[in-house]
């Protein structure tokens, strides 16, 4: 006990070197904790991106655009499509919309969409540009289900002489009899519909659009069954070649099917590296933590063979000399451990906020700057994952210390004490 | 023995200690130039992707509908989207970002009688990617029989057909393979032109259209300077937004991208970069605190030589000399340590980790040159503390 105790008394007996070793230790505790750090925050931005970026897949009936009107061009996607979609895994969402074209002077036509009230209001005819933004009136409610009731693209509304003052007053008559070159009449009554809402897309054929509920355009142009478009949003990038696979063995038969294939594939095997690439520099960081903790320790304790020697030549046993140096290689690797955890705390949040900004910001190109905001470098460590690296630093400063002991102990008093 | 000399040979001289640190550091900067090179491969990947994913922007004209043209129409943009708009692209503010650019014209052929009425022909330069209308826009259509079109076919009388085209319009089977193309023709307004290659997409619609070059489309159809669509690519995806605001502006045309998947590759990406980015210089700042603290620990013993060199007449600047000497042989020894271990560490991760992490020459200079001026830096302190000492005192001090 008493071995320990001036094991512990001994490290503030020279405090250069106590600080040294305890900033030589601290030091790789604080990298290990920034690349786990910045591990985390890479891998949430890998995991938005793969949740996001090319997992849409659009579904049609085969062969055609699906527009309910068009010539030529109006096989729809069987009704139960949806629920064998939807019974595919990583399947997240299956989103169905019905369309149809109606003419417009000077020659050239508009798109009519069915929906559900919440569902993403899809420009285009892949739908992969969405949600646009609502300028004047409001956005569909779960209420307006079934009722007569219309979102208008402002290019739309400016030739039907819709403006945003009138927005939830004004109506816009819906007659499927209109044909055009490529458009068929359909022989049913016009309907009156309430515009609720008008959306801005940035360009022209964007704002050429009328959503309306689901129920509402079925009852109109008398689609009782059938989709025109279903989109599908896969879980992961990863997983779209085989949701591809899926759907092609389940409705390939009647349905074309849209898979942003090589982009997803690229992109998962890419980022998949980057996350690999991640990780290697937390195991490494690991590795850098052990191995400077054993030679430091190593270097700390050979040379003081000298001491050792005097400890035994006034009569101290191997195991109590052994005792105290552990003691003390225990306690600085603890300091050292809590040195970075300070450092970490401390200056972690500062460098990867405003000071990293400051400091990095003007080396970059200016379109990076933006981001630091959005870079958040989480300094959060848990528990056992603190707990884990302490032990494995703890273990390997045990064992460097015995080693760098075992050696000096093997010699004679004397020998030790003419050691260099 | 000059100072040099002295400096070169001193590490040789305590065998043992000279092992640890030379060690130490050989293990360090071996592992840090895994690491830099791990920051610097995170960095290329990235880089590749912020290159490669959601940077096609699609014009066409302004009003018209996505698959470019069904006939009967006329959007607002009709007259201007032309040959002139390629030239205006090549005007904008943001050009710079801009690595390619590729125009295409359709022509609608509908055939009630058929089951897939709507094809369309499709004029571009030989070479250019074959994007069919109505499939996403970055997935090219790959040739499943014969050849695609290249550089030789310009103004040539070739076209490249659909899967679906080639069965329902031409009877050709594609399962029999290149000889079904033998001698095999596509009238198009009274124009025969041969057919070399079959594309497929996987779906009947993007399956239905004829490929022709853009000059020979343009003598057959005789559209005049008019275009349907073009499609421009862009550096990488941090610039697609201001590309395609620029484009916008130009007169009749819709520049369309999937702007909420541009928004968040764009975010997550750059993120990430910068990410990686922070990493490196954390990498390269600590491993040099590392490699000094080392040296200071490793030579602070050592202030009392100095006492004993400055008592027996060696100035101030051969202490220096010898000191920097040294640290130059350790750091020599350590470097080709460094390299023995970096291979080591490349190799554990390419067995495990099928990762290839082998350091190229510019990562070893930068992380050897570190290396040697990190730990010139961490001796500097022990020397100049010695060097201030009178002999007596450097020679007490320990």
């Amino acid at each position: 006990m008493g071995m320990i105790i001036l094991g512990l008394r001994n490290l503030l007996r020279n405090k250069v070197r106590l600080v040294l070793v305890a900033i030589l230790i601290g030091i790789p505790f604080f990298l290990l904790l920034a690349m786990y750090s910045i591990g985390d925050a890479m891998q949430r931005q890998t995991t938005i991106m793969n949740e996001n970026v090319n997992t849409v897949l659009q579904l049609r009936g085969r062969g055609s655009m699906g527009h309910v009107n068009m010539v030529g061009q109006d096989r729809l996607l069987p009704q139960d499509t949806l629920e064998k979609v939807r019974g595919i895994e990583h399947v997240e969402q299956a989103e169905p919309y019905l369309l149809a074209m109606a003419p417009i002077t000077p020659p050239n036509f508009v798109m009519h969409v069915g929906l559900a009230t919440d569902a993403v209001k899809r420009l285009e005819s892949h739908g992969e540009a969405g949600n646009p933004r609502i300028v004047a009136g409001r956005d569909f409610t779960p209420e307006d289900t079934g009722q007569d009731v219309a979102i208008i693209g402002q290019g739309y509304a400016e030739w039907a002489g819709i403006t945003s003052d009138n927005i939830g007053d004004a109506t816009l008559t819906i007659d499927p009899t209109r044909t055009h070159p490529a458009i068929y009449g359909m022989d049913r009554p016009a309907r009156e519909l309430r515009v609720i809402g008008m959306y801005a897309s940035g360009y022209t054929f964007g704002d050429l659009q009328l959503f309306m509920p689901t129920d509402t355009f079925r009852s109109i142009y008398g689609t009782e069954q059938g989709i025109s478009w279903l989109f599908i949003n896969v879980d992961n990038v990863g997983n779209v070649p085989v949701v591809a696979q899926r759907l092609q063995e389940t409705v390939g038969d009647v349905a074309d099917i849209l898979v942003p294939e090589s982009a997803a594939v690229f992109t998962a095997t890419t980022s998949e590296t980057v996350t690999q690439l991640t990780s290697v520099g937390g195991i490494l960081a690991v590795a850098l933590m052990v191995i400077v903790v054993f030679f430091v320790l190593l270097m700390m304790v050979r040379e003081r063979a000298r001491e050792i020697g005097t400890l035994k030549a006034i009569g101290a046993s191997n195991g109590g000399v052994t005792a105290q140096f552990l003691t003390e290689a225990v306690a600085l690797t603890l300091l050292g451990g809590g040195l970075g955890l300070l450092l970490f705390r401390g200056i972690g949040e500062m460098v990867t906020g405003r000071l990293f900004s400051l400091s990095i910001g003007p080396f970059l190109p200016s379109h990076y700057k933006p981001l630091f905001e959005s870079l958040a470098v989480n300094n959060s460590v848990s528990i056992s994952a603190l707990v884990l690296v302490l032990v494995v630093a703890v273990l390997a400063a045990v064992i460097g210390s015995a080693y760098g002991v075992w050696q000096a102990v093997k010699l004679s008093p004397l020998e030790a004490m003419k050691h260099e | 023995m000059s100072a040099v000399t002295r400096g070169f040979r001193n590490p040789f001289r305590t065998r043992v200690r000279t092992g640890v640190v030379v060690l130490l550091l050989a293990i360090i900067i071996g592992l840090f130039a895994v690491m830099v090179q791990g920051a610097f491969q995170t960095r290329e990947k990235l880089e590749s992707l912020q290159a490669n994913v959601r940077t096609v922007v699609e014009l066409r004209e302004a009003g018209a509908f996505g698959t470019g043209g069904f006939g009967g129409d006329r959007p607002v943009g009709a007259d201007d989207f032309s040959v002139a708009t390629l030239e205006q692209i090549q005007r904008i503010p943001n050009a710079e970002h801009i690595v390619n650019v590729e125009e295409y014209i359709h022509a609608p052929q509908v055939d009630a009688s058929r089951p897939n009425a709507y094809a369309m022909i499709i004029g571009l330069q030989p070479g250019a990617p074959m994007r069919a209308i109505g499939e996403v826009d970055y997935e090219n259509a790959e040739i499943v029989n014969g050849r695609g079109l290249s550089n030789q076919d310009v103004a040539g009388d070739v076209a490249v057909v659909g899967r679906v085209y080639a069965r329902e319009r031409l009877g050709l089977d594609v399962a029999s393979g290149e000889a079904a193309l033998q001698g095999k023709t596509i009238t198009l307004e009274g124009e025969p032109l041969q057919v070399v290659g079959v594309y497929a997409t996987g779906n009947d619609f993007g399956d239905n259209h004829v490929f022709v070059p853009l000059e020979t489309f343009r003598r057959i159809y005789e559209p005049g300077d008019k275009l349907s669509k073009i499609r421009v690519r862009v550096n990488s995806i941090a610039n697609v937004a201001a590309v395609a605001d620029d484009l916008q502006q130009l007169p009749g045309v819709d520049a369309v991208t999937a702007a909420e998947q541009v928004s968040t590759a764009k975010t997550t990406l750059g993120s990430m970069a910068a990410a990686t980015l922070y990493g490196s210089l954390l990498l390269f700042a600590i491993g040099g605190v590392l490699v000094v603290f080392i040296m200071v620990l490793a030579t602070r013993e050592r202030i009392n030589e100095i006492g004993t060199l400055k008592a027996i007449g060696a100035s101030n600047w051969e202490i220096v000399k010898q000191f920097l000497a040294e640290v130059l042989a350790v750091t020599a020894l350590a470097a080709v340590g460094a390299v023995v271990m970096a291979a080591i560490f490349g190799a554990v991760l390419r067995t495990t980790l099928d990762l290839d992490l082998s350091i190229d020459q510019n990562t070893l200079l930068l992380i050897l040159l570190g290396g040697f001026v990190f730990a010139a830096l961490g001796s500097l302190y022990p020397i100049v503390k010695g060097i201030r000492l009178s002999p007596i005192q450097a020679m007490k001090n320990t």
